[in-house]
């Protein structure tokens, strides 16, 4: 309005000329936040890509160390694992206490051989007692005849004295050799028994350790059953990770599309202001709005191959 | 060691996602930006089994690229399937003309791509 109150008119190229310098400013804008969009965009989504690249690379890597223990759990190498050790063990237990029962049974054997030769001893020992009882009541019976034929008998004397301390020295190591064998008649005995009793006690220790370690053996299998599902689930969950994995990183394609269709508008929005700058030069160098050319579109004869135009997602093969 | 795929794709995002999902499968990845960086990519990368390629990208387009690498003779061979936000007829009939093996329009399924990658290059 000027200061009289008189309304001011455009002229044509003033009004063009604002409208396009308006158009320019909101385009800008617009291009600035295009921008924007795309980069923020951009960058949350890599983030997320690597963010999904680790749990893919994790769960991967936590599948391969499953596969690698389920491995081990169910081989059959040389390697050793409990089960065989345990039947290992419980076999070395039982040679063990059979070679001990067998070197018993002999001891056992040679104790009673013991005993019997003892009684032998005992046996000859009493024999040799009557023997020397014998031979006292000869050398007495001696000495008697010996004092009876007086002074003829001297040498007779000194042979009834000699036979009397050979049968008193005879008895009196029979007696010692007697109670050594009763000694002995009374050891063997409880040697016997104590092999006996040692036998009994290692052959009920190996049965219970037997029993003991087939009840180890199979707890040890059900752990085995128990450790190979859990790996087997396990490892069917890591596998769902990654799966789902995967299928998080495909919707984030969104992203590009979204932003070259931000881009488009971005290029037809310049297209369009130029366009009105063109027509705006024109209306400048002609004075009126005559200028303005309409152009019409012509139909674009394009060769389609009679293919219709693929939607979002969709493919075609040649 | 698996086969190797050669991307280009001006789209660090599209890298990244393609990238991924053909590592899962076991496929050995090459990069590239653009047309150009691709041709040169193709041309001193040794035993590339196939391409993915976009069509819009700065320096030389996806379709530019393809013209450029079947002219070549060395690689003519080499099969090459462009994945695009571009589904229009008349784009889709010049990448067969230049010899493309195939067109996806993103975004892309990584269980169809993948399929299609194997079935590229068994």
């Amino acid at each position: 309005m000027a200061a009289d109150g008189v309304q001011n008119s455009l002229t044509v190229e003033e009004f063009l000329d604002g409208i396009i310098a308006d158009f320019e400013a909101y385009r800008t804008r617009v291009s600035q936040r295009v921008e924007r969009a795309c980069a923020t965009s951009e960058d949350g989504v890599l983030v997320v890509g690597e963010c999904v690249t680790r749990i893919v690379e994790s769960a991967k890597k936590q599948v391969g160390e499953l596969r690698h223990i389920l491995d081990y759990v169910d081989s059959e190498a040389d390697r050793p694992n409990i089960t065989r050790m345990i039947e290992d063990q419980a076999q070395m237990m039982g040679d063990f206490v059979d070679e001990m029962s067998s070197g018993l049974r002999v001891q056992t054997q040679s104790a009673d051989q013991a005993l019997a030769q003892t009684q032998h001893i005992l046996n000859a020992g009493a024999k040799i007692a009557e023997l020397a009882s014998e031979s006292r009541t000869l050398a007495f019976n001696a000495q008697i005849e010996a004092s009876r034929v007086g002074a003829q008998s001297s040498v007779f004397m000194v042979i009834a004295r000699e036979m009397k301390e050979l049968s008193v020295g005879i008895e009196a190591a029979n007696e010692s050799v007697a109670d050594l064998a009763n000694g002995l008649a009374e050891t063997i005995p409880s040697i016997a028994s104590s092999s006996t009793q040692l036998f009994e006690h290692a052959a009920a220790f190996s049965d219970d350790f037997k029993s003991k370690l087939t009840q180890v053996e199979h707890a040890s299998q059900e752990l085995n059953d128990v450790v190979r599902a859990t790996l087997n689930d396990s490892e069917r969950r890591a596998e769902e990770i990654l799966e789902g994995s995967q299928h998080a990183l495909s919707e984030l394609g969104f992203q590009d599309p979204m932003a070259q269709s931000l881009r488009k508008i971005d290029r037809m929005l310049v297209e369009f202001h130029d366009r009105l700058q063109t027509q705006a030069d024109a209306v400048d160098r002609a004075g009126d709005l005559s200028a303005i050319e309409v152009e019409e579109e012509e139909a674009e004869v394009v060769d389609t191959g009679g293919q219709d135009e693929l939607q979002e997602g969709e493919f075609t093969f040649f | 060691m698996g086969k190797k795929v050669l991307v280009v794709d001006d789209s660090l995002t599209v890298r990244q996602q393609v990238g991924l999902a053909l590592q899962n499968a076991g496929f050995d990845v090459v990069e590239a930006v653009d047309g150009v960086d691709g041709e040169e990519k193709i041309a001193s990368v040794a035993d590339l089994s196939m391409v993915i390629c976009d069509v819009n990208m700065p320096r030389k387009s996806g379709i530019e690229m393809l013209e450029a690498v079947k002219a070549g003779g060395q690689n003519a061979k080499l099969p090459v399937l462009m994945l695009t936000t571009e589904g229009q007829p008349e784009l889709i009939q010049k990448a067969k003309k230049a010899g493309a093996v195939g067109w996806i329009v993103k975004p892309f399924k990584a269980d169809l791509l993948i399929g299609a990658v194997k079935k590229l290059t068994a």
